[in-house]
């Protein structure tokens, strides 16, 4: 048999094989489905969400708390994000049991189901939060709810101290009235003063806790296990067995910054190895946002964020977990100090009208008053450090101390004659012009 | 060239059945029970049917059909059970590869059932009557199995002015047809009076008093409604 006949057989068989196991793998329809519903730890706070049938490994962090539970629910294919969806709304039945950890085929633990609570010590919004257990998570739950009770408390204070407030500033108007008819002259300054205050609102509360749940609680030391799901009646249940991968960072504990350009501030870049440089152009502002980080599996990584994700096993990425807060961030030109620039909060105005811009700027509670900044970090002004060069910058903690691996060099590269590059692109086809009239004019 | 065109694809074809049997060979160690698991009637699914086979279990919620995997060849007892429901039980022999079972569930019971309210609403084809179950707690029962029903009832012009009404010429009295509505949520029993089995004399008989018994494996359970409307024209 010649070389390219084997060649195409080869080929024709790859394509009918394929086309059988496409055919297996069709897009089903929504169907009634056992999945794992997750709450893990991914660095920084709680992600949730859910491994369908067809993802066979869960992803953990290990020595960590992480939550899961097994329900059976509707899933469906989502083709525009190419995703198996859950329909917890429609179907959410949690499957009673006792989960079963195994190592190489033998059950290691069997766990019942703890009480656990997740806080958000700044909010639920914020980067950070924390999972507790047993006692302590219900007594995080009562600390939320006697914090909100006071709150409500206040509000109901506020409310009757800004109606006792209306009536108090309709009589001091009225006063004021007749107090010029009576022929007194006042000032607007005298009126001011003698102004009832207005109170003010009362702050609401920062923290958050979630209602005390009940799931099965993996805090495993790296390694690869199984789990499966053990029915009351001793059974074990249909489609719960899957792998566990509990795994580590491989380094951590450096600096990494989050950079968010001035014109474009939803765009945010990172920053995470000391040895590669920023650079930055034209005139901008950044600002930075020093964490401390820690490098993970890029395929583990992305799997615990979501067991859909796809991930590269030989690559690693670094993950932000604890934004540095107090600090200072030195600005420096061949080692000479230039600038100190302290973190700060600013808030992102929305500019009204067809402009469809905004601007940002520093947040003061007075000038934003009922809102939360926008985002808080060190501004570098581009055009504040003459524009062009190489300068750098470090953390500065304390007295002078320098925290390691927070070194980062920046360079300004200014966007000039750029049009020259243009007329650069368009000299071969000069030159093409030119020989080809060369050729016309010779067979003429 | 023809020969070894035809030759190529007789060994693309021998590759090919390679490939796809070997995405089948390890599933083909072990035997997979599947099928579909109904009320018997309704042929609906049954809320948390729950099918047990060799150590295996698992439940359905909103979907009849089921499967069991990796299930040892040899003989076996299919168990299913679910609440309202009488227990099955069928021994099965399982072989390599697919074993289809279908089962059908019997109905035991409406969970707490105290009582029944009818709705009647004029439609295309009679009179329907919706018959809602209630519990000891006096709300609506949503999951219950399907039962061979039967009604009885008779039907009167409602004589009168508002409040002030009294039963007056019978209409009818006997049997009522009933049957099963899958897409009701609350109301799945439902019963229908045909137009032509009202007899009414359009101008002055517009309401009529309708009482129903329901005879179910539970007891008789009475009720009444009385703004029947007699004709579909009737707003």
């Amino acid at each position: 048999m010649k070389k390219s006949s084997l060649f195409f057989t080869l080929i024709l068989a790859l394509l009918l094989g394929l086309l059988v196991s496409r055919g297996l793998a069709q897009a089903p329809p929504i169907r009634e489905q056992l999945v794992y519903s997750l709450s893990v730890f991914d660095g920084k706070t709680y992600t949730k969400g859910f491994a369908p049938r067809g993802e066979d490994t869960i992803y953990l962090i290990a020595n960590e708390n992480n939550a899961v539970s097994i329900r059976y629910t509707l899933v469906y294919f989502w083709p525009i994000t190419a995703r198996y969806m859950a329909g917890f709304k429609t179907l959410n039945e949690e499957v009673e049991g006792t989960l079963e950890l195994l190592r190489d085929g033998k059950v290691i633990r069997s766990l019942e189901k703890e009480d656990n609570v997740v806080f958000y010590p700044e909010g639920y919004f914020a980067e950070n939060s924390k999972m507790y257990l047993h006692e302590e998570a219900h007594a995080f739950l009562q600390k939320y709810e006697y914090a909100t009770k006071e709150y409500y408390a206040r509000i109901d204070e506020y409310y009757e101290k800004t109606r006792e407030y209306r009536e108090a500033f309709e009589e001091f108007l009225e006063s004021i009235g007749e107090r010029r008819k009576a022929g007194e002259e006042l000032s607007r300054t005298q009126v001011e003063a003698q102004m009832p205050k207005q109170p003010s609102p009362p702050e609401g509360v920062r923290f958050y806790t979630t209602p005390v749940a009940k799931d099965y609680i993996l805090n495993l030391p790296q390694g690869t296990y199984q789990t499966r799901l053990r029915a009351r009646d001793g059974t074990i249940v249909q489609d719960s067995q899957k792998n566990l991968v509990a795994f580590v960072r491989r380094r951590g504990g450096t600096i990494g910054y989050e950079i968010t350009p001035g014109n474009r501030w939803t765009m945010k870049e990172s920053s995470n190895d000391p040895s590669k440089t920023i650079y930055a152009s034209g005139k901008n502002t950044l600002y930075l946002r020093p964490f401390l980080q820690d490098e993970y599996n890029d395929l583990y990584y992305k799997k615990l964020l979501d067991p859909q994700n796809v991930g590269t096993s030989e690559r690693w990425i670094w993950v932000h977990t604890t934004p540095i807060k107090n600090a200072l961030l030195d600005l420096l030109s061949k080692g000479k100090l230039l600038e100190r620039i302290e973190r700060a909060p600013y808030y992102v105005k929305q500019i009204p009208g067809p402009e469809l811009g905004y601007e940002i700027l520093e947040y003061k509670e007075e000038e934003f008053p009922e809102r939360s900044p926008s985002f808080e970090g060190h501004k570098l002004e581009v055009s504040s450090v003459s524009g062009r060069g190489k300068y750098d910058f470090r953390l500065e903690k304390g007295e002078g101390e320098v925290m390691d691996g927070s070194e980062r060099e920046i360079l300004f590269v200014r966007k000039e004659n750029t049009n020259l590059l243009h007329i650069i692109s368009i000299f071969p086809l000069i030159v093409g012009v030119v020989v080809f009239i060369q050729r016309k004019r010779r067979a003429s | 060239m023809k020969r070894s065109l035809i030759y190529s694809i007789i060994v693309a074809l021998i590759g090919a059945g390679f490939v796809a049997s070997f995405l089948f060979l390890t599933r083909e160690d072990y035997g997979e029970v599947k099928g579909t698991v109904a009320d018997h009637l309704s042929g609906e699914p049954v809320r948390e049917a729950r099918i047990v086979l060799d150590g295996k279990s698992t439940i359905k919620y909103t979907s009849t059909s089921y499967s069991l995997t990796e299930i040892p060849p040899g003989s076996h007892t299919l168990k299913v059970s679910a609440p309202n429901y009488y227990d099955f039980e069928k021994p099965i022999q399982v072989k390599k590869g697919t074993n289809v079972v279908d089962i059908a569930l019997k109905g035991r019971e409406i969970p707490d059932l105290q009582g029944i309210i009818i709705f009647t609403e004029p439609e295309e084809r009679g009179v329907e009557i919706e018959i809602r179950f209630y519990d000891s707690a006096g709300e609506g029962i949503v999951d219950y199995p399907a039962f061979p029903l039967t009604m009885e009832g008779a039907l009167f012009v409602r004589e009168g002015i508002g409040e002030d009404y009294r039963k007056g010429r019978k209409l009818l009295e006997g049997p009522i047809e009933l049957f099963w509505d899958s897409q009701e949520w609350l109301a799945k029993n439902k019963g229908i009076i045909p137009w032509d089995r009202i007899k009414i004399d359009a101008e002055r008989e517009k309401y009529g008093i309708l009482e129903v018994v329901l005879h179910t494996p539970q007891g008789d359970f009475e009720d009444n409604s009385t703004d029947v409307k007699l004709s579909p024209e009737v707003e």
